[in-house]
């Protein structure tokens, strides 16, 4: 029995690390062959006399400690005024929220638009405004995110670059990380931006995040309003477009830096909702799921639901093992007393140097390369602490929200709502 | 859709997993290696005293005193043994066969004390212990080896020979007849004293009141002396089981 779990236990590590290596070759072939443009590029793009125009979306529901930085960020893109406008869609907040947009709507007219509805969610406010935007692009940007004053002209010369292209993602990076699960997402950001860009070089994103994703009004059109998507309105609206045919691009240059949740609690509350949004909508587009649909059909998605099982039993196999080494240790030391044998410490014979240990450290290098890559494509700043609390705490907080979104899909309740999570300022 | 790079990090993978596995099995041959050079040293002292012993007449009892590498040796390679027991699991027939080997050693090594204390009058105090690794045949056997660990660390002038009652071994076999072990396990014997079962420290004391006198004796050596050289005296201890 124990032969079969250890099977098994391999098994799942080798499918961790063939994904790893997989997205790295994905991702290091790629640059090679799309070396990305340089900024002068972008800037040349927007001189032309055909400047697009984009409409700037900030839906918000109870961000009177974010929004007023989230609206002054938009205002500062470096992108004609006149070719662009900022709707804030005020989602029924009960704090001052709106007041404060107001304010700012009031001292820039021509710009900053506010629209005034009552709670019904976040894809309501982001339809809402669809409905009086006029640009031919659209920028969903949450109301706790700030981009970059160069992001814009990077995500609209990408998308005037590829007309195939329903929409583009950025890279995004945490804002001010102050405790130490924040410290451990810049690290997870940074390697989901390396993720992310090997996941366009297949044509296999399937999220356009909320924090500053940039859409051709066409394709919105053509696939239609955001829905309610199990509180995963952007993960939704990314498959539904490459259900229907469209590209999705990443722009690393276009950079935003967003909140994050600060304590176990809420990242677990946002984590179990992102999970369980995956889970639901992947299942309610379960026609992805083939080979007609590239990559994404024929790898990515099924080995992010692979993923879910196979973490858990990875993690799982693994605390058993440490549970068991923790119980014979206290036994010993019950019954033997405390003694430490400085001769075994120091005696190479004695060293862990087997086959399970050595992947594992492999697997941990892995991820250490794919977080380099990730943090020099985001210009991301990682502390020593993102990096030790990257590495070894997340592989145990990951099965935590994942056994939490698995009994939730179970027992079919939906998690909390979009807005609870992000409590930084 | 393009196929290149799933299969060039099939082969990375695949790569990495036999570089990993290929490590893990040259470390366990270099401990193999090393346990085979252990034994082979063993069987030299033991040899080397034997014949010292035969050569009683031209040897003094206090040289043969002096002259005792056998206990580290026979610690070192327990400890080695019980690693690599670990890592390559009990039924691997190289672990069986350096078992073997290092039984037969024991069985030696316990003869030649038994000979040196019968004719010279000092000598370790032997202690033999038998259990079992066998699944569910021997659920006490784990305590009992660290009890006994903890009993040749406090009281160093104790020996611990540990032995597999189920190793395929006849001189093992003869050993177990003559002293009539039989399970249930673990089984502790001393001089004709022969206890199954658990049995706590305490308890072993109580069992067998030699131990008593020497750890009385060993604490009041301690508490006349100073600290350091009380904990120093202890750290010679021979621990003797694979289990350990």
């Amino acid at each position: 029995m124990e032969e079969i779990a250890q099977g098994i236990a391999y098994g799942v590590l080798f499918w961790v690390v063939y994904s790893g290596v997989l997205f790295l070759i994905v991702l290091l072939e790629g640059e090679k062959e799309a070396p990305p443009p340089p900024l002068r590029a972008a800037r040349r793009a927007q001189r032309g006399s055909l400047t697009p125009f984009v409409s700037i979306i900030i839906p918000a529901y109870n961000e009177e400690r974010t929004v007023a930085a989230t609206i002054a960020s938009a205002l500062a893109l470096k992108y004609p005024p006149r070719r662009r406008e900022i709707i804030v869609v005020d989602d029924g907040s009960t704090d001052n929220t709106a007041r404060i947009a107001r304010r700012w709507a009031d001292e820039h007219p021509s710009e900053v638009f506010l629209i005034r509805k009552k709670n019904g969610g976040k894809y309501t406010a982001l339809n809402e405004a669809l409905k009086w935007a006029r640009g031919s692009y659209i920028v969903t940007l949450d109301a706790d995110s700030q981009p970059d004053p160069e992001a814009l002209m990077h995500l609209v010369a990408a998308m005037e670059a590829c007309p195939q292209a329903g929409a583009a993602t950025p890279a995004m990076v945490v804002r001010s990380p102050r405790t130490l699960l924040q410290h451990m997402q810049s690290a997870e950001y940074a390697v989901s931006t390396a993720l992310r860009r090997a996941y366009a070089f297949l044509d296999a994103q399937y999220v356009t995040p909320g924090p500053f994703s940039i859409f051709r009004r066409s394709a919105l059109k053509d696939v239609g309003m955001y829905r309610h998507a199990h509180n995963t309105e952007d993960l939704e609206m990314a498959l539904r477009l490459q259900l229907h045919g469209w590209r999705i691009l990443n722009v690393p240059q276009a950079r935003v830096s967003t909140a994050t949740p600060p304590t176990l609690s809420s990242l677990l509350r946002q984590r179990v909702r992102w999970s369980y949004g995956f889970l639901r909508n992947v299942l309610d587009y379960r026609d992805l799921l083939s080979p007609r649909y590239g990559h994404l059909g024929a790898f990515v998605l099924p080995n992010m639901l692979v993923g879910f099982f196979g973490v858990v039993y990875a993690v799982g196999f693994f605390v058993w093992n440490l549970s068991r080494f923790v119980l014979e240790t206290a036994i010993q030391w019950f019954y033997a007393g405390w003694h430490f044998d400085a001769s075994h410490f120091f005696d190479w014979f004695f060293l862990p140097l087997n086959a399970s240990w050595s992947i594992a450290l492999l697997s941990l290098l892995l991820a250490l390369v794919l977080l380099e890559r990730g943090k020099a494509l985001s210009r991301a700043d990682i502390t020593p602490w993102g990096y030790v609390s990257y590495l070894i705490l997340y592989g145990f907080l990951a099965p935590l929200w994942i056994v939490r979104t698995l009994w939730r899909a179970a027992v079919v309740r939906a998690p909390t709502s979009w807005q609870s999570e992000r409590q930084t300022p | 859709m393009t196929l290149r790079p799933y299969i060039a990090a099939f082969f990375i993978t695949s790569a990495i997993f036999l570089a990993a596995f290929g490590v893990s099995y040259l470390f366990n041959t270099k401990r193999l290696e090393e346990l085979r050079t252990i034994e082979e040293r063993l069987a030299l002292d033991i040899l080397s005293l034997e014949t010292q012993f035969d050569l009683f007449e031209a040897v003094s009892c206090s040289q043969l005193k002096e002259n005792n590498p056998i206990t580290a040796e026979l610690s070192e390679l327990g400890a080695k043994l019980a690693f690599t027991e670990g890592e390559l699991g009990a039924d691997d027939p190289r672990v069986v066969q350096l078992k073997k080997t290092y039984t037969l050693l024991s069985i030696k090594d316990l003869i030649l004390l038994r000979r040196v204390k019968e004719r010279c009058g000092f000598g370790p105090m032997p202690i033999l212990y038998f259990y079992s690794n066998k699944p569910n045949a021997c659920t006490d056997c784990e305590r009992q080896g660290y009890v006994l660990t903890r009993l040749a660390r406090e009281i160093p002038e104790v020996r611990i020979y540990s032995f597999d009652y189920d190793l395929p071994l006849p001189a093992l076999n003869t050993l177990e007849a003559i002293a009539e072990v039989e399970p249930p396990l673990p089984v502790v014997q001393h001089e004709g004293v022969t206890l199954r079962g658990f049995h706590n420290f305490e308890e072993l004391l109580d069992a067998i009141p030699p131990l008593r006198a020497l750890r009385d004796a060993k604490q009041e050596t301690a508490a006349s002396s100073s600290p350091a050289a009380a904990s120093s005296s202890s750290e010679s201890a021979a621990k003797g089981s694979p289990r350990e």
